[in-house]
């Protein structure tokens, strides 16, 4: 290749990395929340129906293995309320995909 | 690690009598992404597409599209009513098309069944197949996604535990590339045992996302996006059905990504599987679209076929073009002492500027196979170039222990790259329509082939990445920072 993308540091010769093992992703559980209008769009909006809802079955379904009982109890979940934590992994996972798609826009 | 499965896992997906089998007449399509690279090249098969179907007696319908770029969209309404013959409703979203496609089932006098085309970025496949898989055993809808549609190994744990039974299809298009159906149809027609395969894939995509040239939705480093198409080639040579376990014996990430931000900025900034920058790779990635995209990868894949017969495959796969790696230059030399010349398997484009002017690249492209086998009491070699790009021609070359070539298939021109491209999806649709109409299987990118080469690529993905806590990522990045730059 004759790419000028940068100049060159050190030597040309790839380096091949070493091995060791990779830590399990431990999902954590965020505080509740006071109110469950204070995060995510509103349950009847498009954005939630449209977007929102089938990101966060297949973010769910990905890293708990099951189908979840209801969207209200997914949104629960995700965004956590006043008596339940949110899974932070799935809460993170779902919104980086969904301003993923949103770049599609 | 060795990732192993069962006998019993892997067949009862190539055993079951899917749905999609029953016989139907009138097949709907939807495409998704449908204003994107691969979206837009289905809608340009389509008229034809049509008028084969139509000849065999089966009616294809476009019943909607999706696109979620809203400025694409008026665009794509005048495009479908030419090439479809009949307008049809664009929607933004996959959940927006869901009711079009149910109501257009429903409207049927007899049994229906309807295609899900998902052309988007591989980050959304699992969710548009998730999406779809409910309504696949109730409604008849079936979804073909490009490569990969699994990115994560819990994706595939979750279908097989919960849709285990459904019909889907990957869209691995090498399955239908020429050289590949000459390659199979030889070994199948000859008394040939494989003795080992090895595979090198390897485009400039890297450097031209780097660059700022790469294609929207161009993601997941080189493994996620190439080594799917090399998987489905090997396992479709010897046959996904009879590959009764697997163990992904060795993997390594070479070079990892960088971020169009270390050549912008001059920043230390890999490249995330998911597009985003990431200035560590120590930490281990709390969501999965942050995990490290790789730039160079290889690994090595035994695959136990009937009779414990084990067959090693190995694969290179790249986002930065030849780097002279270990790998590149066992399979180089091995090519060589074939009397292979270079230039008959490395594709180079002349030089050029990138779009914005800041730098200059040229792009090189790599799509060899290597099957070694007994061909009778012969030692034998099968050479597969599955490449029609710039200069280059495919072919498949049986060659002797004397070196003496045979021609098994060659195109005799280099053909317009595009339209070798359109020609193969064209194939893949074909299949997987008459898949749906029961005509015939589409076994080589139907539910089993689809699990097998997704949970190999992961389990090489995941093996690879173990090494990461332990790379000196400073040593990495100025590693990468060279191989962008050769």
């Amino acid at each position: 290749m004759t790419s000028k993308l940068t100049e060159p540091e050190t030597e040309a010769q790839a380096t091949p990395l070493t091995q060791t093992v990779l830590p399990a992703r431990k999902p954590q559980l965020l505080p509740p929340r006071p109110s469950p209008h204070e995060a995510g769009p509103r349950s009847d909006s498009a954005e939630f129906i449209l977007l929102y809802l089938p990101t966060m079955v297949s973010v769910y379904t990905a890293r708990h293995q099951q189908i979840p009982p209801s969207p209200q109890s997914l949104r629960e979940h995700v965004f956590g309320n006043a008596h339940h934590r949110a899974c932070e992994a799935c809460r993170e996972e779902t919104e980086f995909l969904v301003m993923h798609q949103k770049k599609f826009f | 690690m060795h990732s192993c499965y069962s006998p019993a896992d892997v067949m009862c997906n190539f055993a079951s009598l899917p749905s999609a089998m029953e016989a139907t007449q009138e097949i709907g399509l939807i495409i998704v992404g449908a204003a994107g690279y691969r979206g837009h090249s289905a809608l340009e098969i389509l008229p034809k597409l049509r008028a084969e179907e139509r000849a065999k007696g089966m009616h294809l319908r476009l019943v909607s599209l999706a696109e979620a770029n809203e400025n694409s969209r008026a665009a794509l309404a005048s495009q479908a009513a030419a090439l479809a013959g009949s307008p049809c409703p664009v929607v933004g979203m996959l959940s927006e098309a869901i009711p079009v496609a149910l109501q257009w089932l429903a409207d049927g006098q007899t049994r229906r069944k309807l295609l899900v085309y998902d052309a988007t970025p591989a980050a959304h496949h699992y969710l548009h197949l998730m999406t779809v898989l409910p309504y696949t055993a109730r409604g008849h809808i079936f979804y073909l996604g490009e490569k990969p549609l699994f990115t994560d190994q819990g994706q595939i744990d979750f279908i097989e535990r919960n849709f285990a039974r459904q019909t889907f299809f990957c869209e691995l298009i090498e399955t239908e590339n020429p050289a590949f159906r000459a390659a199979s149809e030889f070994l199948l027609s000859e008394p040939f045992q494989i003795e080992r395969m090895t595979f090198w894939r390897a485009s400039c995509m890297g450097v031209l996302l780097a660059a700022g040239d790469g294609r929207a939705g161009a993601e997941g480093g080189a493994l996620l996006d190439k080594a799917p198409h090399d998987l489905s080639v090997s396992l479709g040579l010897v046959g996904p059905r009879f590959v009764e376990r697997w163990s992904v014996t060795q993997a390594r990430t070479h070079l990892l990504a960088l971020h169009e931000d270390a050549f912008r900025l001059g920043k230390r900034n890999f490249l995330s599987v998911a597009g985003t920058s990431l200035s560590d790779t120590h930490c281990p990635a709390r969501i999965p679209q942050h995990q490290p995209a790789d730039a160079l990868a290889s690994f090595e894949v035994h695959l136990t076929l009937g009779g414990n017969l084990v067959v090693p495959v190995s694969y290179i796969a790249s986002w930065v073009g030849m780097q002279n790696t270990p790998p590149e230059l066992t399979l180089s030399s091995k090519l060589a002492s074939l009397g292979l010349a270079p230039a008959e398997w490395q594709n180079h484009e002349a030089p050029q500027l990138s779009s914005n002017r800041q730098y200059r690249y040229q792009n090189q492209e790599v799509r060899i196979a290597l099957i070694e086998g007994l061909l009778g009491n012969r030692q034998v070699q099968v050479v597969l170039n599955l490449l029609a790009k710039f200069a280059g021609h495919r072919f498949v070359h049986l060659i002797g222990e004397d070196r003496r070539r045979e021609i098994l298939f060659e195109e005799k021109d280099a053909c317009d790259y595009h339209d070798s491209k359109e020609a193969d999806l064209f194939a893949v649709f074909q299949r997987v329509v008459e898949h749906c109409a029961g005509l015939r299987t589409a076994e080589n990118v139907a539910t089993g082939a689809s699990l097998l080469v997704h949970k190999i690529m992961l389990g090489a993905l995941l093996k690879a990445h173990e090494q990461l806590p332990a790379t000196d990522q400073d040593a990495a990045y100025r590693a990468s920072a060279v191989a962008y730059a050769k």
